[in-house]
């Protein structure tokens, strides 16, 4: 009875295994078509890129519109004030200088020269002994390493909020006016791996190994020599390094969680025609790309190598299937 | 059609044809450039141009009042405020030229349709008097203008190193009457040729003789004012 019962069980498997076989074809592209669509689907529903900007510029100028007062105090060992008014400049040590909110920090070295502090609106200056705490309207500070305000080694400032890098322009300029480019540059792009693939949390996807928020490094970009870097949305966080000893300008090295930068090189963007196209007038976009981040944020790389793993075991299971039934 | 409508489509045809036939065609050779290449004027002053920017720039249909007696020569630059198009003449106006005068390249323009794709805001054409105007920067300056009335002067300045910008204008001896400036575009406007456009309410203003333009910067590098001699009709 058992062996009859096997038998017609056996049977019944090799007809199954013959009719899959048989339907092998249609089931392989019913499965690629699959795999395809989810690819597709986990793509269409990712989140933003979460990024982070790095930047190690050596320039001659940056602006810094102050949104953080606390965190964009700074002191100069010497320095020569000038408050908004006044022509004559004062010689004064360990001035303290507190830019207020809405003003906007100016750091000028052109070439190995001074290094000229200016604020464009409200700022408090003091210097113990010599300057009692001052409310100054456009205060200038030029700090040298020669002179009677000499100072010795270098100077770090703080940067703390929106940042104007560079100045882009072509062609002569007025007499009397420095020319203050970004010499050389480099910004370093990071993305925070995706947390969720199609809005299912990647802690989830067991036993895939993957992490959210996770940081990687999407490219880097150089910048070109004479170009404007800005944002009116980044937020930077990091300093400015002055060294006397060496120059031009000084390095800005700090960060943003900006998606994108705008970049306004030395040659503009070429006009494609178009009705109203001026696209001259508009600045390149420094972003994390699409394929940046599809190449290499690891949890992208998991999911794909998943899907692709899935695709294989099953495409070796109907090829194995249809090898047997063709025996 | 209503006889009143009839009559004013009539006026304004009568008045169109009237204005064009008191101008005044000068051909001449006109420099163009129209490249990313280009490099573009560091002049701060960069345009000066009478009544309202509010179409699309056209160097073929600017105008020029110019005074004076005898032959006089004139000095013409434009260029976007992307740089990427420029123009440059200089163009001798024979004695009893009658005025407004057009300039015309004697093979014609060769980029108006692109340039008429940018806003006459964005458009700065500066005109100077003076047999050594290319290179005088002190040689007068005339406002141009698109052939509306001239209520409004439009300074384009080139300020890209400065931070805070402000522009007067006065009869020598006068009271000053100040412009409104505005630093045009974010971030992502590219403005390497200029920059600030500065507007003076012209309604309520003897305008006509010589007159004293001053630009105030605030540099990065200090502080800094410059006077031109601006004429106006």
């Amino acid at each position: 009875m058992s062996g009859l019962r096997l038998r017609g069980r056996l049977i019944l498997l090799h007809r199954q295994a013959r009719r899959i076989g048989k339907t092998a074809p249609r089931m392989l592209s019913f499965w690629i078509l699959l795999a395809f669509l989810v690819a597709i689907v986990g793509l269409a529903t990712l989140p933003q890129p979460n990024t982070l900007v790095s930047a190690s510029i050596r320039t001659e100028t940056v602006s810094i519109g102050i949104s953080n007062p606390d965190a964009s105090a700074f002191t100069l060992p010497a320095a020569e004030v000038f408050d908004g008014s006044s022509m004559e400049g004062r010689c004064l040590n360990e001035v303290s200088v507190f830019p207020q909110s809405g003003s906007k920090l100016f750091l000028t070295r052109e070439r190995a020269g001074d290094l000229i502090v200016m604020v464009d609106g409200p700022s408090y200056v003091e210097a113990p002994g010599s300057l009692a705490l001052t409310e100054s309207l456009n205060a200038q500070m030029i700090v040298s390493p020669d002179g009677p305000c000499a100072i010795a080694g270098g100077l770090r400032l703080p940067v703390a909020g929106q940042a104007r890098i560079g100045i882009a322009e072509t062609g002569a300029r007025s007499q009397g006016e420095p020319s203050l480019v970004i010499w050389d540059g480099l910004l370093t792009i990071y993305g925070r791996a995706t947390p969720t693939i199609m809005g299912i949390p990647v802690e989830y996807l067991k036993p895939v190994p993957m992490e959210g928020d996770r940081l990687y490094r999407a490219g880097d970009f150089r910048l070109p020599a004479g170009s404007e870097v800005s944002s009116d949305t980044a937020y930077w966080q990091g300093f400015v390094d002055v060294d006397f000893e060496t120059g031009p300008g000084f390095r800005f090295e700090a960060s943003t969680n900006a998606r994108s930068l705008d970049l306004i090189a030395p040659a503009p963007r070429a006009v494609r025609g178009g009705a109203d196209a001026t696209d001259a007038l508009e600045a390149d976009e420094i972003s994390m790309t699409f394929g940046a981040r599809l190449g290499n944020d690891p949890n992208l790389r998991w999911f794909f190598a998943s899907v692709s793993f899935v695709l294989f075991f099953v495409s070796v299971i109907f090829q194995v299937i249809r090898t047997k039934d063709e025996i | 059609m209503r006889l009143p409508t009839y009559f004013l489509l009539m006026a304004t045809c009568l008045a169109h044809v009237a204005s064009a036939a008191a101008q005044t065609v000068i051909s001449g050779d006109i420099e163009e450039g129209y490249s990313g290449a280009v490099a573009v004027s560091g002049h701060v002053v960069v345009g000066a141009v009478l009544g309202p920017l509010d179409g699309r720039a056209d160097p073929s249909k600017v105008l020029m009042s110019l005074q004076g007696e005898g032959n006089t020569s004139v000095c013409v630059s434009g260029t976007t405020r992307d740089g990427v198009y420029w123009t440059r003449a200089q163009l001798s106006v024979p004695e009893g030229t009658v005025t407004p005068i057009r300039m015309q390249p004697v093979e014609g323009w060769q980029y108006l349709d692109r340039v008429r794709k940018y806003d006459q805001e964005d458009f700065g054409i500066l005109t100077r008097t003076g047999e050594d105007c290319l290179v005088n920067r002190e040689a007068p300056i005339v406002p141009v203008s698109y052939g509306a009335e001239a209520d409004e002067l439009s300074i384009m300045i080139n300020s890209q190193r400065a931070f805070a910008v402000s522009a007067s204008l006065q009869t020598p001896g006068g009271e000053p009457v100040e412009a409104v400036c505005e630093q045009s575009g974010g971030s992502d406007i590219r403005s390497t040729a200029f920059n600030v456009l500065c507007r003076f309410d012209l309604r309520n203003y003897p305008a006509s003789g010589p007159h004293e333009l001053v630009i105030n910067r605030r540099l990065r590098v200090g502080a800094r004012s410059d006077t031109y001699a601006l004429l106006l009709d």
